[in-house]
């Protein structure tokens, strides 16, 4: 077994091409998420009618239902129907849709714990329907939703290596492809790897910060006082990925 | 006839998969769990560092560093096996770390209690704090399980004939026997089959976890 080093470096500016893509598909992947995930949770916790049905039958249909026949399903399958779409869309459409369905549960928890009697007082003080959903509900669901959705967030960037499946050419599919060309496995896996530990971990941390920020108590991160440096909170971080 | 008959083949590939990468990922995540919670630092940072490792990557990734490394290391398994090997590693690092929540979660006075009638750490956690722990951590369990089932998914792309690799090869049939492409159909009937396994799974899920709450 010889390790060459050299080929990683050689080999680097093709991984950020395909970094680039990566970070591309998984931040607006994210994104959208956020937008599905916070308009289906309130749709949900105010019930309104049909929208609140449809909501439902949407989440549980992608969360019971893997990923990877969603790419195929909509890349393949969708064609025939007359909705052509290319790969790179493809795959930011499949996994906002994924994590969005994801990101409702999540948001759901906050927004249905914003409590009635605010709602009410909202109400009371003339509030429109809209205000109170712009200014009652989205603002505090959001801080108490936060963590369970960070831990959706995560996924999303590290099921965005799904799309080598269709040939989009992210970080797994440019290793993936130059070990065919160059048989060199060992060292295009091991750098994949750490780029993808860097980039979910480094997420990790700080979508923690974040949370920290968004936290009503101000408590610090799970496990309490005197835990204090840099590398046991990002250790802590991390324990949340899924 | 013959179509249905080797989707049916590929069903039953994908729930023998999960089924086995979910009774190896439950032994070795049980262990590595117990281990996360050892006195010794270094086996306990190991345990850790494993788990972490594991969760943080990429299922994708792990696939491909188990297909393409064993051979480089003189194991030569075919892609089923590699499938196995590397969804019971991601399955059993995010089983341990199920099984250290639900240690943590259990009173140390039940500890305690074990120790002060003479039972030793090993017996107090195979009597005491297991059975107590594992029942608290079934619905995460059956959570993974239906996670699992949509994670075999991903073997197709080193080559595994299961499920949706049996509907792609009949859309690919269809259309070299007959001309049209049924790709429409056949990936809506590979949705609902997944749909009919996994839903129950996560309503099982969700009412366990209710009635422990």
């Amino acid at each position: 077994m010889s390790f060459d080093f050299g080929y990683i470096i050689k080999t680097l500016p093709l991984l950020m091409v395909g970094l680039k893509m990566t970070v591309f598909i998984s931040v607006l992947g994210i994104l959208f998420s956020l937008l599905i995930g916070l308009s289906g949770a309130v749709a949900r916790t105010l019930k309104m009618p049909v929208v609140s049905q449809i909501v439902a039958v949407y989440v549980d249909i992608i969360r019971n239902t893997p990923l990877l026949v969603h790419i195929f399903f909509v890349y393949f399958g969708l064609p025939m129907i007359g909705i052509k779409l290319d790969a790179v869309t493809v795959g930011i459409v499949t996994l906002s849709l994924w994590g969005g369905a994801f990101a409702v549960e999540n948001f759901r928890g906050g927004t249905d714990a914003v409590s009635k009697s605010l709602i009410e007082s909202g109400e009371s003080l003339g509030l429109s329907r809209w205000q109170v959903v712009r200014h009652i509900i989205v603002p505090l669901g959001f801080r108490i939703s936060f963590p369970a959705f960070s831990n959706t967030a995560v996924s999303v960037i590290k099921n965005s290596a799904y799309m080598t499946g269709i040939g989009v050419v992210e970080l797994t599919f440019v290793a993936v492809d130059r070990m065919a060309y160059d048989f060199k496995t060992y060292e295009m896996l091991l750098a994949i790897a750490v780029i993808y530990l860097a980039l979910i971990w480094g997420a990790s941390y700080l979508f923690s910060r974040i949370e920290r920020r968004l936290d009503f108590n101000k408590k610090t991160v799970k496990g309490g006082k005197g835990r204090g440096g840099f590398v046991e909170k990002l250790a802590l971080s991390f324990r949340r990925g899924n | 006839m013959k179509n249905s008959h080797f989707l049916l083949e590929g069903v039953i590939n994908t729930l023998l998969l999960s089924i086995s990468c979910l009774c190896i990922a439950l032994i070795a995540g049980i262990g590595v769990g117990v281990l996360q919670m050892a006195k010794n630092r270094l086996i306990s940072s190991i345990a850790r560092g494993y788990a972490e490792l594991f969760r943080g990557l990429p299922i994708v990734i792990t696939l491909f560093i188990v297909f393409f490394m064993l051979p480089e290391l003189g194991i030569y398994v075919n892609s089923y096996i590699s499938a196995m090997i590397a969804l019971s590693v991601w399955s059993s690092s995010n089983i341990s770390v199920a099984v250290r929540g639900a240690i943590q979660s259990i009173p140390p006075t039940q500890f305690e209690a074990a120790h002060s009638l003479g039972l030793s750490s090993m017996q107090t956690m195979r009597y005491v704090i297991l059975p107590q722990a594992f029942r608290r951590m079934l619905p995460s369990i059956i959570g993974l399980l239906s996670n699992l089932v949509q994670s075999t998914t991903l073997s197709v792309l080193i080559g595994n004939l299961d499920f949706l690799k049996s509907a792609q090869l009949v859309i690919e049939r269809v259309e070299i026997m007959q001309g049209g492409s049924i790709a429409f159909q056949i990936y809506v009937l590979v949705l609902l089959v997944y749909f009919v396994i996994c839903y129950p799974l996560s309503i099982w899920a969700k009412r366990l976890e209710r009635s422990y709450r």
